[in-house]
């Protein structure tokens, strides 16, 4: 034996690392013994999940969710993330127990998740037990891109093309409404159509959200557009969202040398409660345009799309913003008790709606 | 002398937005007045011409893009100036004529 581990210095130093050893092994063990019995009588993907999970703010997805039929829930929803998102806070959403999902949360879901991303804060969710709903959100490409990198782009596209397909972008893009239209019309009359009232439609929208979601700045807030085929009753549906500052905290910002600055004074005496839904209502009938600044809107943004839809160009249209649900359609425009901060508009195309023949 | 007539879908089928700043692929109606209306514009005033524009044949017009180009031109020139010039032709949208019409009389002049 070497003499060196006969000293007893060595003897000392030797002991003093054996039980510090021990000592990890045996913490090391009774971590494993406690995971183990965490564990016990779990099935491996709930294991999984709860791993996946520890680090991450738990968040659970309305049941019934969507925009438009549950408009409140889901803006409470949005909010819980809006709150996360802003203290950089990483998020795990639960779907699983969600029994009933359309278009309008798949784009919530997609755009929230690249929001996230882009910011480089963690975001991640499970699916849907109903396969149905697992199957939509898989077309729409989320899973696909819950666990890959993003980057920071002006312009992103994800989904399926002719099934639901979706676009992002911060600036005006007036040729996305030429694919858009040569697919939609396809999928409705079996061939290419040109609808003048859709492309109108998606400019008033991009033109919007570059303009005014961002009070301090020109195009600083992504718009998300969301195209939905459906074949079999020949309509296409489409989501237009911004997480901007919406329609009315948009108009309250408005600078002294602005056309609508002081509108509220304006148009007070035409209001019977003064809530945002009756004056939603003046907004869209163009009303609010004629009193406050004298003159006709003449098509000009949200009031322009309502003519669109009044001259059957497109139909089903929908807008919520801040604190309002407007079915314009069926001239409903309901207060809600929360407060989503941004527009979101959906409408749809169908064999009905006027169309032209392609151009060439 | 005839008339110049000039086409927007011969500058792009897809007019959008109402500045050049506002897309990469927007087609703004700044530029379409700036560099096919204006020069076009200034020529039939000088020849005591009449200029069609000609609205047909694109998928369609958002209002600023619009207002951009013809209430543009009338902030630049005047707007008594600029109905007296210009004609329309807009078959697959009537309503456009009348609602350029309004632009342009609203157009304040800078």
């Amino acid at each position: 034996m070497k003499k060196i581990y006969t000293t007893s210095s060595y003897k000392i130093r030797n002991n003093k690392r054996a039980k510090r050893f021990l000592k990890r092994r045996l913490v090391s063990k009774q971590k494993r013994k406690n995971k183990n019995h965490k564990g016990q009588g779990k099935s491996k993907e709930v294991r999984q999940e709860e791993r996946l999970i520890s680090n991450l703010t738990k968040i659970t997805a309305p049941k019934h969710f969507s925009f438009v039929e549950k408009p409140e829930e889901t803006i409470k929803f949005i909010n819980k993330l809006e709150k996360l998102y802003l203290n950089r806070t990483s998020v795990f959403v639960n779907l699983k127990d969600i029994t009933f999902l359309d278009y309008s949360a798949v784009t919530i879901l997609v755009s929230v998740m690249f929001s996230f991303k882009t910011r480089n804060i963690q975001f991640n969710g499970n699916f849907p037990k109903n396969g149905d709903l697992a199957r939509l959100l898989i077309n729409s490409d989320f899973f696909k891109y819950l666990n890959k990198p993003i980057g920071k782009k002006i312009e992103y596209a994800l989904g399926k093309e002719n099934q639901i397909f979706t676009r992002a972008n911060k600036e005006v893009n007036s040729e996305l409404g030429y694919i858009v239209m040569a697919e939609a019309s396809t999928t409705i009359w079996g061939e290419k159509r040109t609808c003048k009232g859709l492309q109108r439609t998606l400019l008033e929208l991009m033109q919007n959200t570059n303009n005014h979601a961002d009070i301090n700045k020109k195009g600083e807030k992504h718009w998300w557009l969301s195209v939905n085929h459906d074949r079999s009753n020949k309509k296409v549906s489409f989501i237009f969202i911004d997480y901007g500052v919406g329609i009315f905290e948009s108009l309250k910002h408005k600078p002294n040398d602005n056309k609508w600055f002081g509108w509220l004074e304006k148009i007070k005496n035409r209001l019977v409660y003064g809530d945002n839904s009756e004056i939603f209502k003046l907004l869209l009938e163009g009303q609010m345009h004629l009193t406050v600044t004298g003159q006709h809107f003449r098509g000009k943004g949200l009031p322009g799309i309502r003519e669109v839809l009044s001259r059957n160009q497109i139909c089903n249209l929908r807008i919520i913003s801040n604190n309002v649900f407007s079915d314009v359609a069926n001239e409903k425009y309901i207060k809600l008790n929360e407060e989503f901060s941004g527009t979101f508009v959906t409408w749809e195309l169908n064999e009905n709606n006027k169309n032209i023949k392609w151009i060439t | 002398m005839d008339n110049i007539i000039i086409k927007v879908c011969d500058f792009s089928k897809t007019p959008g937005s109402r500045y050049r700043d506002e897309g990469k692929k927007a087609h703004s109606g700044q530029e379409f007045r700036e560099e096919i209306l204006e020069p076009s514009f200034k020529i039939a005033m000088a020849n005591n011409q009449k200029l069609l524009v000609d609205l047909d044949g694109t998928i369609g017009y958002g209002t600023s893009w619009l207002e951009e180009v013809f209430g543009g031109l009338a902030r630049a020139y005047g707007n008594e100036k600029v109905l007296k010039t210009i004609d329309f032709k807009s078959e697959e949208e009537d309503y456009l004529i009348d609602d350029i019409k309004q632009y342009i009389k609203h157009a304040e002049i800078q």
